[in-house]
């Protein structure tokens, strides 16, 4: 990977290369220090839009703060996550509470901004991403009814009927659950409670560059790639939602190459070379 | 055929809803039901995790379809379409919250209005291990579950003091309404599916796609 990278940037820097000479590199993934420089020019927030975590963190709801503190050890709980970065973590939410009241905190975010402190961005860095993503990606998905996903959810199911090939449908109408349930993690965590890490950050690297559609394009893709098939692998305890989740964890830890490149060749066809600067 | 043993494999289908507070211990319930061992460091559920055992009841072998919702109220609004399938609801508070406890009726009213009249209830104590920090007593629970006519039962998720009994103890029930002719096992609609009728859906999906293939 760091030679791809090596030899793509010829001696310049990450955010000189150009959109297409990007995102050919982008499935195989990234080197963490290039991580580090793009994401924060990519973040759709710019800097000083947010705010100070310092001077945010104090003003959330009583309600919020006692919900963060409930999850605070039952979020990424197997992450090398530190006392010091925990509490990052919770500064962070209780900010990002203070930032949308109207949202307060809703149980994804803390997924979400997890991945961000983990990867080594400060706490304000991280607020601003966690921000730019829920503007970006998740608008209206975390508010009191969900309201903007239950939408969303809508949209997915009328992309999954006119792009899924008919045999995923097929398999898909076999799942018998409603895309809204199904989804709803990958949606508003963007993949980040259940993908492994390395095939979440290259998941992000597409959603901060292409905004919502990589979101929308990543899940068609497990589903095109990972429903189980009815005769061949019927298994009589696991129920075939339960099969496919296991099949698409899998899939993402062995080869996310495939998954990723299968979301971009979605995406392709949708959103040709549009990225937020 | 796969479902050919499927249908030698158990006798009915339950589907079960895992409802409560957040923090109150649905999903280390649900792993302990499974997998018979404490799942250490979970993490909070988000939307939906689904799980599935099958249990012999009353000789009759008996497959669970178990969803373990959020327990976040905002994501009631999406697990609200499953609860017309259910046959059975299982409301867990934590015996050391009383705030758990508390909304325990709100959680019953969700099912009440939203599930089918016959689906059976069961409200659970968990954290039952935890009986130095307990501020819901087993006497006032079992009361509240007497005058709202539903069952009860406490449970330690940690230890799996109970755990199975709660999941059977539903079974039975909803197996004696069968059996007293109060359910139609038959019935899509409800909550319980026989093996053969599973088989009879399948092979419905499969004409309904290749129909729309064809436009």
């Amino acid at each position: 990977m760091h030679l791809r990278w090596g030899a793509a940037l010829a001696g310049r820097q990450p955010w000189e290369l150009s959109a297409e000479e990007l995102r050919p590199l982008l499935a195989g993934g990234m080197p963490l220090k290039h991580r580090l420089a793009l994401w924060p020019r990519w973040f759709s927030l710019p800097p000083g839009a947010v705010g100070r975590v310092e001077e945010l963190c104090g003003q959330a709801s009583g309600a919020a703060a006692a919900q963060i503190e409930l999850d605070m050890p039952r979020t990424h709980p197997q992450w090398p996550l530190g006392d010091a970065a925990r509490h990052t973590l919770r500064r962070v939410l209780l900010a990002c509470a203070a930032r949308y009241p109207e949202v307060g905190y809703c149980q994804g975010m803390g997924h979400m901004a997890a991945t961000l402190i983990i990867l080594g961005f400060d706490e304000d860095l991280a607020l601003r991403g966690l921000c730019s993503l829920m503007e970006s990606c998740c608008e209206g998905y975390h508010d009191a009814g969900l309201s903007g996903w239950r939408q969303d959810a809508n949209v997915l199911g009328e992309l999954a009927t006119r792009t899924l090939s008919p045999e995923a449908l097929r398999r898909l109408q076999v799942v018998d659950v409603p895309l809204e349930v199904l989804a709803s993690e990958h949606f508003l965590t963007v993949g980040s409670r259940s993908w492994p890490l390395e095939a979440a950050l290259r998941l992000w690297d597409l959603a901060l560059l292409d905004g919502p559609s990589a979101v929308f394009c990543s899940f068609l893709a497990l589903l095109e790639l990972f429903l189980p098939s009815v005769q061949g692998e019927a298994d009589l305890e696991a129920e075939p939602v339960e099969l496919f989740r296991e099949r698409a964890l899998l899939g993402l830890a062995e080869n996310p190459v495939e998954v990723l490149e299968c979301t971009q060749r979605r995406g392709g066809s949708r959103q040709p070379g549009g990225h937020p600067s | 055929m796969a479902s050919e043993k499927e249908k030698d494999q158990y006798d009915y289908l339950f589907k079960f809803i895992i409802i409560g507070d957040a923090g109150a211990g649905k999903s280390c319930l649900l792993h302990q039901f499974i997998e018979n061992r404490y799942k250490k460091g979970s993490s909070h559920t988000i939307g939906v995790e689904f799980g599935s055992k099958i249990i012999h009841v009353g000789g009759r072998n008996i497959k669970l379809q178990i969803w373990d919702t959020a327990g976040q109220e905002r994501y009631r609004s999406v697990t609200r379409s499953y609860y017309r399938g259910a046959a059975g609801a299982l409301i867990v508070y934590d015996i050391t919250n009383r705030d758990s406890y508390n909304h325990l009726v709100n959680w019953l009213q969700d099912a009440r209005t939203l599930a089918r009249a016959d689906t059976s209830i069961i409200t659970v104590g968990n954290k039952c291990d935890m009986k130095d920090k307990r501020a819901v007593t087993f006497l006032e629970a079992s009361r509240c579950a007497q005058e709202n006519d539903i069952l009860f039962l406490e449970t330690s998720a940690l230890t799996g003091e109970g755990v199975e009994d709660v999941f059977i103890k539903v079974a039975r029930v909803i197996l004696n309404k069968i059996e007293d002719g109060l359910i139609d096992p038959n019935t899509m609609v409800s909550g319980t599916h026989t093996g053969s009728q599973r088989i009879g859906s399948d092979s419905g999906g499969e004409a309904m796609s290749s129909k729309t293939c064809s436009c």
